[in-house]
Parts: C-alpha cells; sequence; structure tokens
C-alpha cells in the first residue's frame, strides 16, 4: 500500500514541476516579446502590444504651439525683378514694384520712388513742352522727385531749358525751392543777354514764386519787396533792349505774385500801396488794379482757371 | 478778358480805378 502511494505521490510531483516549469517558460517568453516589441526604434512606444496602432500623426499641431516652418529659399539667391530704366542724368530711375513694399528704414531715393510723369519727362528732356493739363503735378513733389529736379535745374544753363522745371518746382515744391527761386530772380542771369523769349519769361519767374507764396511766408515777403520800383532799381539785372519797361514787368509779376498767393494779407499789401502819401507809390497804378482783379478772380475760380487764362500773358 | 470788363464795372474797382486813372480817362471809360 505504501507503495503505490509513493507512486502517485512522486507523479504528482513531477507533473506540479512540469506546470510551473511550463508557466515559467511562457511568462519568460511574454516578457520577452514585449521588452522586443518596445524597443524597436520605429514602433511608437505608445501604441498597443498586440494589434492597431496610435494612427498617424496629426496634420494640425495642437492649440497654442507654432506652425511648422515653411521651407527657406536657398542662402544667397533673391528674387528676380525686372532691370531698372536709367534717368537721363546718370541716376538709377526704377518704378515701384509690385505688391506691397515692405517697410525700411532706409532715406528714400530715387531709384525707389515712383516719378510723376510730367517730373520723368522733364529729366528725360528739359526742352518738352507739354499740354495744358500734362503740367499738374501733385503737391506735394515726392522729395527725391525735388531733388533730382533740383539737381537738373543746376546742371543747365538755359532759362529756356529751365522753365519747365521751375514751374513744377514752383506749383509743387517744398519751401526748398524759394531761394532757388530768389537766386534765379536776383543773381543767377545778372548780366546775361536775354532773348526776347528770355525777356518775356523772366519776370514770371515772380509770378510762379506767387505759387510758393501760398504756402510758404518766406516766398511771400520776397514778393512784398518786390513790388517796390527800387528794389529794381540798383540790382544787377540781364540786359534786354528795353531795360525800363523790363523792370516794370517786374514790379508787375510780382504784384501778381501776390494776388496768386490768396493771402489776405497781400490785398492788404494792395491797399496800403493805394493810400500812401504823396509821392506814392512810384511804380504803374494800373499795375496795382490788375493785380487786384486777379486776386478777387484765384478767389472766384481758383488757381487752376488762373493758369488757363494767364498763358497768353508773357 | 471779359471777366476783367466785367470787374471794372463793379463797385469793388471803383476806388482802384479812381486812384489808378487819371480822372479824365476814367470819365471817357465811363461814358463808353
Amino acid at each position: 500500500m505504501s507503495r503505490g502511494s509513493n507512486t502517485r505521490r512522486n507523479s504528482l510531483l513531477v507533473g506540479v514541476l512540469l506546470g510551473l516549469g511550463i508557466g515559467a517558460l511562457l511568462l519568460g517568453a511574454g516578457w520577452g516579446v514585449r521588452h522586443w516589441r518596445a524597443n524597436r526604434p520605429s514602433e511608437n512606444p505608445d501604441a498597443p502590444l498586440l494589434g492597431g496602432s496610435a494612427g498617424p500623426k496629426p496634420a494640425v499641431p495642437p492649440a497654442g504651439e507654432p506652425p511648422p516652418p515653411t521651407p527657406a529659399p536657398p542662402v544667397g539667391e533673391t528674387p528676380s525683378v525686372a532691370p531698372a530704366p536709367t534717368g537721363s542724368i546718370g541716376a538709377s530711375v526704377s518704378q515701384m514694384p509690385r505688391g506691397t513694399p515692405e517697410p525700411t528704414d532706409s532715406p528714400p531715393s530715387a531709384s525707389v520712388v515712383e516719378l510723376p510723369e510730367t517730373v520723368r519727362r522733364v529729366l528725360d528732356n528739359p526742352a518738352w513742352r507739354p499740354k495744358l493739363n500734362d503740367e499738374i503735378v501733385p503737391a506735394p513733389l515726392p522729395a527725391a522727385a525735388e531733388a533730382l529736379l533740383v539737381e537738373r535745374y543746376r546742371a543747365i544753363s538755359s532759362l529756356s531749358n529751365k522753365w519747365r522745371i521751375i514751374v513744377i518746382l514752383a506749383r509743387s515744391g517744398s519751401e526748398a525751392v524759394v531761394p532757388l527761386l530768389t537766386h534765379a530772380i536776383t543773381n543767377e542771369f545778372a548780366g546775361q543777354v536775354f532773348s526776347n523769349w528770355e525777356a518775356d519769361y523772366f519776370p514770371r519767374l515772380l509770378d510762379r514764386m506767387g505759387w510758393q507764396a501760398q504756402r510758404h511766408r518766406s516766398a511771400y515777403e520776397f514778393l512784398e519787396a518786390a513790388c517796390e520800383p527800387s528794389f529794381w532799381e540798383e540790382r544787377p539785372l540781364p540786359q534786354v533792349p528795353d531795360m525800363a519797361t523790363f523792370k516794370a514787368l517786374l514790379v508787375k509779376c510780382a504784384l501778381l505774385g501776390l494776388a496768386i498767393s490768396g493771402r489776405p494779407e497781400a490785398l492788404a499789401f494792395f491797399e496800403g500801396i493805394r493810400s500812401r502819401p504823396t509821392p506814392g507809390w512810384q511804380g504803374n497804378p494800373g499795375s496795382v488794379v490788375d493785380a487786384v482783379f486777379w486776386y478777387h478772380f484765384v478767389q472766384k475760380h481758383g488757381l487752376e482757371k488762373l493758369r488757363a487764362s494767364l498763358r497768353g500773358i508773357p | 478778358m471779359r471777366a476783367f470788363s466785367e470787374w471794372w464795372d463793379t463797385p469793388e474797382a471803383t476806388p482802384w480805378l479812381e486812384w489808378a486813372y487819371p480822372e479824365d480817362d476814367l470819365r471817357r471809360y465811363l461814358r463808353r
């Protein structure tokens, strides 16, 4: 009996041991598989060990994170631009690029400022004569355009070739134009023998100063002084056959300049001339009457109408 | 110029014309 009992006990022990061994093997295999999958470099560690996946990475970044960077152009490459046309005075003049320009702290230059068409044409050919409405240049003139015109003005000597530049600068230029015009009137052409055309147009520098006098007090004050016949008596002037008539025309155009200024003090100045005690104002009174008329004309009709009306007047 | 002629006939112009032109000339102009 004890022999049979021992046999059953040994069989049971062997079975238990076998079961433990198999279990140990299974546990070891399971751990090994898990460890192997977890350490594969291309595998998502958070993915389940068996079946399915964590799915593709999200295309849109979570809120609060910066968007993915866009590819940058290769270093050293720049956007292609059209070749810039060159102005006749040697300055590079290019058109504004299409699209929105980026802000820059650089000072404006002729190469980046779009020039009004009239300015461009005058720079290309100072002898160009515009039609009536071609003459209009928006004020204020861009600083770079004004600088180019002043440079061009100084580079040429003929009054007839300077004239269109003067017209634009006087009409739309900054106060820096006032000393330029003053110099032209009082010094620049002194002693030159004028042609008939120049003799007719030189006095018109004074009524062109009137356009500046609209905006700049210094121009107005110059014109007030130039309305005195004595202002011209001892001054070196261009030479014309009839100097007496020429000086009277200078005074007349200075009066017209004050009228063009449209300033209320201009009318007060005219009234002051009229009310001077004997011997009174030494110029031609008819010129003052004309100026008063033009003053009221400008007040009523505006400068554009005046400009059209004055085209026949030297 | 028409505008100029019209202005001459206004009261606004009268003191200027009386000041600027000899009386005989002005009278001749006003009689036209």
